[in-house]
């Protein structure tokens, strides 16, 4: 391998834990290979107990499965079950947000509505009467709106989906029946359909797999976020700091880790109220810090800083410096049980559904916030005790972040530049060509990439050829680590069209210097803000988000979920590179469907690249090519 | 001429059925369920291994003049002139591990349950029952062979000279895909 | 032709057997010091303690001599070599008598290097442990001890401390260096081997040659070192071995300190030949080196049975490889104890550390875990780059694919 360039923070860690001799997952990752080939491939089906069924992809052996399935159709039906995987967490998180907000609203839980505005920009989107009426009624009729999508059992397409997605996408969705109703149900049939026996066409199974990605889509990111800009207050930008180096010795570390506000924002609120409580302890403070979702959640409304992405998640406990670890759902690896346990670290878990053996169980209910939220501190501040006199590691690399770039935030800084039409400035730099487009380079942190700094190396490229890159999820942890989330990453990296569009926009927002080449606009699910923004640039010039010199990347695919992230950008015409390969080789039909021919459906298409120079390179052609048909110059400039 | 385990690495996809497959049938029961609890723990005497994107299973090639038959002090190490296999006498291994430290394939492993050395015997029950070799029958893609050392080269000269002159290729088109997509910068 | 070698061990039985396999029309003569047929002297210290039986110790059947035509000349010594007449002088039963040769291989094997100690070099209660007659002796003379000062810390020495251990004995090991296995492990991993001895109730004093043996009415009673004085009733001389040359003196034989030999073990003599634990050989490097161990022996007695036998073949080196098992635990180490470049894997009693110049590797050690290792001493014959190793578990299996030929590698989707 050539020049392979450890990230600077992931280096100090991995020593760290190797000094302690803790195993990580790049041991087990090494352990474990080579990995199965038909897994890989996605010809191993476990359907039925006629199986495990494998198909030969030299083609002598078997060509089918035992009951006669083609590897096509096993191939798209294993994809529909990842992506069912993927819609169903994210449902699951918006439901669980949901209901907090009807809670609140009825008084059983102690949440209030900080995001007022929000609630009445979603009433104007819902048609919800607003004249007269208090916050708390117009937000209750939203929720009843949400509720009522999970209750249905008509054909009606979703009210969520139908209210809050792109008009013109959705003409094209209805014409290929992938409008939706009651997510459950959608739900329900995918695993049904998918089960021995049912649907054998890999066509009408990957158009199930749109369909889910939808719901994803709509019925997961953009519910969970608008729900919780009602609750939690829309993100507004402030300035923060990221990697371990945030971590402090004299204080009492909390990291939240997973990806669901409700608990977090608990926790950072009586980390506060009970700081006293550290001091007496001994500690400086209580230092609450942010390790993937949860973290970028927090960090986005708050500026807590963010000590870790996904795969560092162990890799911060080998520290010793972390006195209480709570998690609520979604990428929490049972290691950090493990990891925990070398230190004094209490490692919390507080869901039902995420129960790890040698953890500390502590069951959060919305209901009982306060109280669950106060025991799990107060087990914080214990351990803080525990670990006086013994030692810690923690390295020294910060780096400084901009975060906090909602929609609103961003529209707020353009209505400085030009306060009747905010995209107007950015739709003239489009147009100029100082931004040559938009990548939103997103997803998970990866052991398979991180040793190559994969992401960091791709949008180092994407910012010379003048593309801007939105961020979100573990993705923004590493760009911001990397330095990437502050405007001296500006003048660094970008090329000179961009350079000059980044400081026009941060001096007119008295910003003092450029914006950063790179938005961070949230946690994963705040994937949906940035739908949200392709979509106002798509309306505001009258044309199809497919038609938008714009981009998606998941450079270091680990989840379910960036699988049904990703079908939702391919269903709105998005193409996008993922890395590594999805598990859909085994089948020349889904594969070339994914890969060529859904540019017939939606317009977009699959890039496999593990190269990020040339998946950047990829995405600056794909953007060319865009640019072109809407008549621009479509020449980049590196 | 005598039969052995030969490998078409290109046709290996890594997924461990030959492992799994060599340890029951060196089992006592050779069923799957009881084998994964018997004492001493049935072994495989074959790993498979990556190459950069290519995986091969690596075991005891049956070398002509084994470094570990020579480096055996206690004589349990013997090749069989007559099928060229070469094997471990479980009674006379006293586990010196001499074989371990000379063996150039690593195949020759230190069993630590019982104390002594083990590897690929080739099967004896079963090419005695006229079957293959338990891997090789567990090989879902055909990477795994038993066969003649003339023969394997004979197949593999045919592959090559095909492929050279462009009438096959050596793998369908997705496989070469996936082989080239496999991994990430870890590697 | 006639045929006579000089050793009846691992070097003689090997060359032997390959003249044999040739189907060359020859005599054999094997001369033996030794009055019992073939047996390995690897396992003597398990004969001893108790976990190897006698009868498995034999290499080779009853009927094997006759069925290869080999004469067997046991209790008798080789005492004088006359290249120029080709005949050897042989003391057996108190009587020389010469032999004549067409081809004569020198496998005669290496004694134990007995340090110029008061006391030490035999006598009641003193033993070496390098022959089934030395076994034989400490299991004869086991009666009685309590403790036992083992001197020298080579693997031969601490295979006699273990089986003395197990058959109840207190044992002090007394090593002149300042760490256990000086020849095999460096010093951090010498002293995990150390810790292990200890765990196991080994005493272990480094760092003091022995000084004296204390003799009294009963026979031993103690040993000085380091001006200590530890009571034993045995000593087991364990301090390293060297080949015995004097009988070969006046031969006009080239040596240094073994008798030096070519890649096809022939002597500077036309018609001798010398193979196993007596040659000064090339090693895998081809640098001329001392390296006495079971393989090497086998090995180049092989190769010097084909070349007597007129096939002409040369040696692959010497091997520079040992392994003992300390207490259960698998130790082995190959070629150099230092390096320009120390990768190391695990930790504590399972560790592994390999030793690299240039980015090829140099040496390697291995404790509690062998497995694999003879890949890297393949990847140090073969000099393969191993830098790629660096930061790795050190898998020996997973290195193999390091010496296949690198396959092209595509990295895109776009094709």
């Amino acid at each position: 391998m050539t020049s392979v360039q450890v990230p600077v923070v992931e280096s100090a860690l991995l020593s760290i834990a190797k000094k302690k001799g803790i195993k990580t997952g790049r041991d087990r990752l090494q352990e474990m290979s080579p990995q199965c080939g038909f897994g890989e491939l996605g010809t191993c089906c476990r359907t039925c107990y006629m199986g495990p069924c494998r198909i030969d992809p030299f083609g002598d052996g078997p060509k089918t499965g035992v009951c006669g399935i083609s590897p096509d159709a096993m191939v798209a039906r294993n994809m529909l079950r990842e992506t069912t995987g993927g819609a169903a967490s994210h449902v699951g998180h918006a439901r669980h947000v949901l209901l907090t907000l009807r809670d609140a609203l009825d008084g059983t839980a102690p949440y209030e509505i900080k995001g007022k505005q929000k609630v009445l920009s979603l009433a104007k989107v819902f048609d919800v009467p607003t004249e007269g009426r208090d916050v708390a009624d117009v937000c209750r009729d939203l929720v009843d709106i949400a509720l009522e999508d999970f209750g249905r059992q008509d054909e009606r397409p979703n009210n969520w989906l139908t209210a809050r997605a792109p008009e013109r996408e959705q003409e094209l969705w209805k014409e290929l029946g992938l409008m939706y109703s009651n997510p459950h149900n959608e739900i329900e049939t995918a695993m049904h359909a998918s089960s021995m026996g049912n649907d054998a066409d890999p066509t009408s199974l990957m158009m199930r797999v749109l369909k889910m990605s939808l719901i994803d889509g709509w019925t997961g990111l953009a519910l969970a976020v608008d729900l919780q800009d009602v609750l939690f207050g829309v993100p507004q930008v402030s300035v923060t700091e990221t990697a371990a180096g945030v971590l402090e010795a004299g204080s009492v570390n909390i990291a939240t880790h997973g990806h669901n506000p409700v608990l977090s924002e608990k926790i950072l609120y009586w980390a506060d109220q009970m700081d006293a409580e550290a001091v007496a302890a001994g500690a400086e403070r209580i230092n609450v810090v942010g390790v993937c979702c949860t973290g970028n959640e927090l960090s986005m409304r708050h500026g807590v800083k963010l000590a870790a992405h996904n795969s560092q998640s162990e890799l911060i406990l080998a520290t010793g410096a972390v006195d209480a670890m709570v998690v609520d759902i979604q990428c929490i690896w049972p290691q950090l049980a493990q990891v925990a346990k070398c230190f004094d670290t209490a490692f919390i878990t507080t869901d039902p559904m995420v129960r790890i053996p040698d953890a500390i169980h502590i069951p959060f209910e919305p209901q009982r916030a306060d109280e669950d939220a106060r025991e799990i501190v107060r087990e914080a501040i214990a351990a803080f005790g525990r670990r006086q006199g013994k030692p810690v590691d923690i390295p020294e690399h910060k780096s400084k972040a901009v975060v906090g770039l909602s929609v609103e935030a961003i529209l707020g800084i353009l209505s400085k530049v030009d306060p009747e039409d905010p995209l107007k400035p950015v739709i003239d730099s489009v147009a100029s060509g100082g931004i040559f487009g938009f990548t939103g380079v997103v997803g998970c942190s990866s052991i398979r990439f991180r040793d190559g700094a994969m992401t960091e190396e791709m949008v180092k490229h994407l910012l010379a050829a003048n593309v801007l890159v939105v961020t979100t999820g573990c993705t923004a942890h590493i760009l911001g680590q990397a330095g990437f989330l502050t405007g001296e990453a500006t003048e660094k990296y970008c090329g000179d069209g961009l350079k000059a569009v980044l400081t026009a926009l941060g001096e007119a927002a008295g910003l003092g210097g450029p914006l950063p080449p790179v938005w961070h606009m949230g946690a994963c699910v705040d994937n949906s803000r940035i739908v949200d923004l392709l979509a106002a640039v798509a309306d505001r010039l009258g044309v199809k988000v497919t038609q938008l010199p714009a981009v998606g990347s998941a450079p270091e695919l680990v989840q379910e979920k960036a699988i049904s992230i990703g079908g939702s950008f391919l269903a709105l015409g998005v193409s996008c590179h993922i890395a590594p390969a999805p598990r859909i080789l085994g089948s020349p039909v889904v594969t070339q469907l994914l890969t060529q021919d859904l540019s017939e459906v939606t317009g977009a298409t699959v890039q496999v690249e593990m190269d990020p120079k040339g998946a950047a390179d990829w995405m600056i052609g794909h953007i060319a090519s865009k640019r072109a048909a809407l008549g621009l110059s479509a020449t980049p400039a590196v | 001429m005598n039969e052995s385990i030969f490998t078409f690495v290109e046709r290996c996809v890594g997924c461990k059925s030959c492992e799994v497959a060599c340890a029951v049938e060196h089992s006592r029961s050779k069923v799957l369920a009881s084998a994964m609890g018997e004492t001493p723990r049935p072994r495989a005497r074959v790993r498979v291994q990556p190459a950069e994107n290519y995986t091969f299973p690596s075991r005891c090639v049956h070398c002509e003049d084994p470094a570990c038959v020579a480096a055996c002090p206690t004589g349990a190490m013997t090749r069989d002139a007559a099928t060229g296999a070469v094997r471990v006498n479980e009674d006379r291994c006293i586990g010196c591990w001499m074989c371990v430290t000379v063996c150039p394939f690593g195949a020759v492993t230190e069993n630590p349950e019982t104390g002594i050395a083990h590897k690929c015997d080739l099967c004896p029950e079963r090419t005695a029952r006229g079957e293959d070799p338990a891997c090789v029958a567990a090989c879902p893609t055909g990477a795994l062979v038993y066969s003649t050392a003339e023969r394997f080269a004979d197949e593999r000269r045919k592959i090559t000279a095909l492929s050279t002159i462009g009438v096959s290729e050596e793998a369908p088109g997705n496989v070469t895909l996936w082989r080239s997509l496999r991994g990430g910068n870890q590697r | 032709m006639e045929v006579v070698i000089v050793g009846n061990g691992p070097a003689g039985v090997a060359a032997a057997e390959a003249i044999r396999e040739t189907g060359i029309e020859c005599s054999v003569t094997v001369i033996s010091k030794e009055a019992e047929p073939f047996y390995s002297p690897c396992p003597l210290a398990e004969y001893v303690e108790g976990s190897v039986t006698r009868s498995s110790l034999f290499m080779r059947d009853g009927d094997f001599y006759r069925r290869n035509r080999i004469d067997l000349l046991a209790g008798a010594a080789a005492v004088s070599l006359d290249p120029s007449r080709r005949r050897i002088g042989v003391s057996r039963n108190g009587r020389v008598e010469q032999i004549t040769y067409d081809r004569l291989l020198l496998a005669s094997g290496a004694v134990t290097a007995i340090p110029p100690v008061p006391g030490l070099a035999g006598g009641p209660g003193v033993f070496t442990l390098k022959t089934l007659g030395d076994a034989d002796a400490i299991l004869d003379s086991l009666g009685g001890v309590r403790r036992a000062a083992v001197i020298g810390s080579g693997f031969i020495g601490l295979e006699a401390a273990q089986a003395l251990v197990r058959r109840g004995v207190q044992v002090t090991v007394v090593e002149a260096m300042g760490q256990v296995l000086p020849q095999m492990l460096d010093a951090e991993f010498a002293s995990r081997v150390q810790e292990r001895l200890e765990l196991f109730g080994v005493e272990v004093l480094l760092g003091n040659p022995v000084q004296a043996v204390n003799r009294g009415p009963s026979g031993v009673e103690s040993v000085v070192a380091g001006g200590r004085e530890i009571d034993c009733q045995m000593v087991v001389c364990a301090t390293g071995v060297r080949p015995d040359l004097s009988w070969m003196e006046g031969s006009g034989l080239v040596v240094d300190r073994g008798v030096v030999v070519n890649d096809l073990m022939e002597t500077s003599v036309d018609g001798v030949y010398a193979a196993g634990d007596v040659i000064r050989a090339p090693d895998w490097s081809g640098h001329l080196d001392l390296l006495p161990n079971w393989p090497n022996a086998v090995a180049s007695g092989r190769i010097a049975g084909l070349n007597i036998a007129g096939q002409r073949r040369s040696f692959a080196g010497l091997i520079p490889v040992n392994v003992v098992r300390i207490f259960d635990q698998p130790v082995s180490s190959f070629g150099a104890r230092h390096g320009e470049q120390v990768l190391t894997a695990g930790e504590g009693e399972r560790a592994r550390r390999l030793f690299l110049e240039g980015g090829r590797i140099a040496g390697g050690q291995f404790l509690g875990d062998v497995s694999g290792s003879g890949v890297f001493l393949e990847m140090m014959r073969k000099q393969v780059d191993a830098g790629f190793l660096e930061g790795t578990a050190l898998s020996g299996r997973r290195a193999v694919a390091a010496m296949l030929p690198k396959p092209p590698r595509v990295r895109s989707l776009a094709g």
